[in-house]
């Protein structure tokens, strides 16, 4: 007797259907599982065997043969226990038929209650690709796998009740009420008290798509600010909200219940995280911080303590968008399209620019610290921003800030502005940070009064040339703030003091 | 000097002898060429003199560095000042631990035994680097020459000071002439050569090492009529300096700074203990009781202009900008806060503001008026 219906698995990001097919014959009692199945797959029947047994079937005592197909891809992970499941039942005749066009997936505990799982979501969008009808998850899975339009879901809590779904007797999960217009977030910029500077540099940060690196003491509020940039950033798109939820319920992170995640990630690794963990990888690669920050934020709190290999691994996804996971058998593309925030220190103590504490450290020790952050790296932000550590009385100051909405009304705007101009351009790219090199003097148009700023800035003001391309985006930015086409004089102006560390100013009288 | 004379010098300088002991042979045997052509007994029959001092000079005579030294010092500029000399500082020469010579690279004239010391903090308040740099030009403008370490900080800014007001000053390395440290300080040593001189008693190739420098203080000290505090915290080697210098009856002037701030506790102690009281530079001469050589004419049309310099035009921005500006470093925040305009228009107006020369910008995101215009 044999028994064929479909499931579906994950690789990397990319969804996959599953034949899983189980044939029972006579002969002394055996179960085994063939199609490259890894630990967690083979284990499944023992809990398959006791699931169908604590809920009052019968487990067929013969010789069980399943087959997962394709049978070349290596299988992971308990989602193939339902289909497996179902599939003994219907091929010993306790399941009357098991209808065309239906997906099972789920993890059985011994009771036969079943739990969540990873890359439903991917799955269910899998699914719909290939003119599936229906689909029968984990009830925590449910919400998740509705949002793809035009597939019935079933979320069922056990085993029994799966069965019951099957004959129909289970209502389908509603789809969720999808609104991206009014994220949500828990933080916002109206909380925040003065720090003038620093949110204005967030506001342009967010409007072109510029990483930032802010320098500053102890207790300055630099992870409270960047906290709150994903809170100004334009709302997620529907396309961009699919794709931030298929990485976080791929990476098994996505809250129980939860549906479309509609505000943007905000990503903060602690700076002993190895390469691995930030791009991505494992045997089975798993999305790693930078694609889990995809269309967010990552923040790189102490930013000189990461190590070096780890930072150099950021650069492939900085330029491209994208971070390929390469090992010797496999290699893997996630996206990792992220802004970048870092913080610093002044000085290895913290205190180097700070008036009131006395800074611990040796001119030399500074030196050493800032040194490990120069060159190619320092290269990588568009915008420095010092903050300065408040006093009690400043923090306490009356009049709350502006609110993160109305931030984002003005950071929409400008984005606008520049997804015009690149669609006019045809250029396959959504802010200005990333504009190629090549494109900068047609899009970044200067009068010549703010050429001849520029010119002299980098002339008297000590700036590096490499410095040039960084401030013209940058103006270009602002210039969007405001609405303006070209790129005047007091745009580049305000460009310019956002490039404090590639100035001489440590050594200053 | 004959090259003979020289390389006797330095390799008297290389036998890593106590400056005592080294001018006892000096004394005893006229010049340090008779000094390694004198004989074991007569060295040995020296009081306090043992085996193991004569194995010293035995063996920097045989050494081939000194001449290698002398060939480096020769193709970098830079000569030995013996105690015989003249031109060695006079003050200097009273000391009984003074350095029979120093290397030095630049000049040393005269008028440059009018020396006045100012040191401190290698990481110094914005205040501290102001009145350094204040005390020194003022100094130099007045004909004294600014004596101080070349070290980053209070020392950089004494350095500058009186380099800007056209002055002279000396700088004491506790490395050799070749080694300049720190590193920043390259362009600054080679601006001191021109307008004063570099001076060691290091040999060539001798790295700065921590103990060197409470050594060389005392040169610092003892070449100076008073030496300055400007900014010392507790464990500072100013204090140090302070040390030498009350120990070789140099008066010790110390400035006053906030009680409350860490980077000041040594010159409060310094007070305390019975220091004098730094107020104006003429106060201090006056308590000295030496006079300026000069007028300090070239000071006043360098630093306070603002009667004969006019504004440039600016625009409406940059002018409420400049109002809300002072001397006193401010952060972009406060400027915002208190000129009214958005953040925007200030940072735009304070960059062009800074490309005009008005306005200097410092770490912190912190700006003042310039110098120019205090």
């Amino acid at each position: 007797m044999l028994a064929v219906l479909e499931s579906g698995a994950v690789w990397g990001l990319d969804p996959y259907l599953v034949r899983v097919e189980v044939d029972i014959s006579p002969g002394h009692y055996s179960f085994t599982i063939v199609g490259l199945p890894d630990k967690a797959v083979q284990e499944s029947a023992q809990r398959v065997r006791a699931a169908i047994r604590n809920c009052g079937y019968d487990f067929p005592s013969k010789r069980i043969t399943v087959n997962l197909s394709p049978a070349d891809v290596r299988k992971e992970g308990p989602a193939f226990d339902l289909p497996i499941a179902l599939g003994i039942l219907l091929a010993a005749g306790q399941l009357a038929s098991f209808p065309e066009g239906t997906l099972a997936l789920g993890e059985l505990s011994l009771d036969g209650s079943l739990r969540t799982v990873n890359g439903v979501l991917a799955i269910a969008m899998e699914a719909k690709r290939q003119r599936k009808s229906k689909l029968i998850v984990p009830s925590d899975n449910a919400v998740e796998a509705a949002i793809v339009d035009g597939l019935t879901v079933f979320g069922v809590n056990s085993l029994p009740e799966a069965v019951r779904a099957i004959a129909g007797e289970v209502p389908p999960q509603k789809p969720p009420e999808i609104d991206l217009k009014q994220p949500r977030y828990s933080v916002d910029f109206s909380e925040v008290k003065g720090q003038e500077s620093a949110k204005r540099a967030l506001e342009i940060a967010a409007a072109g798509g510029h990483s930032v690196l802010m320098v500053g003491p102890p207790g300055a509020g630099k992870t409270m600010l960047a906290r709150r940039l994903p809170t100004i950033m334009p709302p997620l798109t529907i396309s961009e909200a699919l794709e931030v939820t298929k990485i976080y319920s791929v990476a098994g992170k996505l809250p129980k219940g939860q549906g479309l995640m509609t505000e943007r990630p905000f990503r903060a690794p602690h700076h002993t995280i190895s390469a691995a963990g930030l791009i991505g990888g494992g045997s089975f690669p798993k999305p790693g911080e930078i694609s889990l920050a995809h269309h967010g934020v990552l923040f790189l709190d102490e930013l000189p303590e990461f190590h070096r290999d780890v930072l150099e691994a950021l650069r492939q996804p900085l330029e491209e968008g994208t971070v390929t996971v390469a090992r010797a058998t496999h290699s893997v593309t996630f996206p990792a399209s992220f802004l970048l925030v870092a913080a610093m220190n002044p000085c290895p103590c913290g205190y180097a620019t700070d008036a009131t504490r006395k800074c611990q450290c040796s001119p030399q020790q500074i030196r050493n610290y800032r040194r490990r952050i120069s060159g190619p790296l320092l290269d990588r932000f568009d915008i420095h921003l010092e903050v300065p550590r408040l006093t009690a009385e400043e923090i306490l100051e009356p009049g709350a800030g502006e609110p993160s909405a109305k931030i984002r009304e003005r950071v929409l705007k400008a984005r606008e502005r520049q997804q015009e101009r690149f669609e006019k351009l045809g250029l396959p790219i959504n802010c200005n940070a990333h504009i190629p090199p090549k494109a900068i003097r047609e899009i970044c148009v200067l009068d010549e009064d703010a050429k001849e700023i520029l010119r002299s800035a980098i002339q008297s003001l000590g700036l590096s040339a490499r410095a040039h391309d960084r401030i013209v985006k940058v103006a270009r930015t602002i210039a969007d703030l405001e609405g303006s086409e070209t790129i005047r004089p007091r745009h580049i102006a305000e460009a310019i003091t956002y490039r404090s560390l590639d100035r001489q100013l440590f050594e200053a009288i | 000097m004959r090259p003979e004379e020289t390389l006797a010098w330095v390799r008297l300088n290389r036998t890593g002898l106590s400056p005592q002991r080294q001018r006892q042979l000096i004394e005893a045997f006229g010049s340090p060429e008779a000094v390694f052509s004198a004989s074991d007994s007569a060295i040995l029959r020296l009081q306090g003199f043992s085996e193991l001092h004569l194995s010293k000079i035995r063996q920097a005579q045989k050494d081939a560095q000194p001449e290698r030294d002398l060939w480096k010092l020769e193709r970098m500029g830079g000569w030995m000042l013996t105690i015989f000399d003249e031109r060695y500082p006079p003050l200097l020469r009273r000391l009984s631990d003074a350095p029979p010579c120093l290397y030095v690279l630049g000049t040393v004239e005269e008028n440059d035994e009018r020396a006045i010391a100012i040191v401190g903090t290698r990481k110094p308040s914005d205040y501290g680097r102001r009145i350094a740099y204040k005390i020194a030009s003022e100094l130099a403008s007045y004909g004294f020459t600014v004596v101080s370490g070349l070290a980053e900080g209070i020392d950089t800014a004494a350095h500058k000071g009186a380099l800007d007001s056209g002055g002279r000053t000396f700088a004491v390395l506790g490395c050799g002439l070749d080694v300049i440290y720190p590193r920043s300080n390259k362009e600054l040593a080679r601006q001191v050569v021109d307008n004063g001189a570099l001076l060691t008693e290091f040999p060539l190739g001798t790295k700065p090492q921590a103990w060197h420098f409470p050594q060389r203080n005392r040169i610092i000290s003892g070449m100076s009529l008073a030496v300055i505090i400007v900014e010392a915290p507790l464990n500072s080697g100013a204090l140090i300096t302070a040390d030498w210098a009350a120990e070789q009856g140099r008066e010790v002037f110390v400035v006053p700074g906030p009680v409350d701030q860490p980077s000041f506790e040594g010159n409060h102690r310094l007070l305390r203990e019975g220091a004098r009281v730094f107020t104006s530079v003429a106060d201090m001469l006056d308590e000295l009781g030496v006079t300026a050589l000069q007028k300090p004419e070239p000071v006043k049309t360098q630093t306070s202009p603002k009667g004969q310099l006019k504004l440039p035009d600016l625009s409406p921005a940059e002018a409420k900008t400049w109002s809300v500006l002072t001397f006193d470093w401010k952060h972009a925040d406060d400027i915002v806060r208190e000129s009214q305009l958005t953040t925007g228009e200030v940072l735009s107006a304070l960059t062009l503001l800074e490309l005009k020369g008005m306005v200097e910008r410092t770490e912190g995101n912190r700006y003042r008026r310039s110098k120019r215009w205090q």
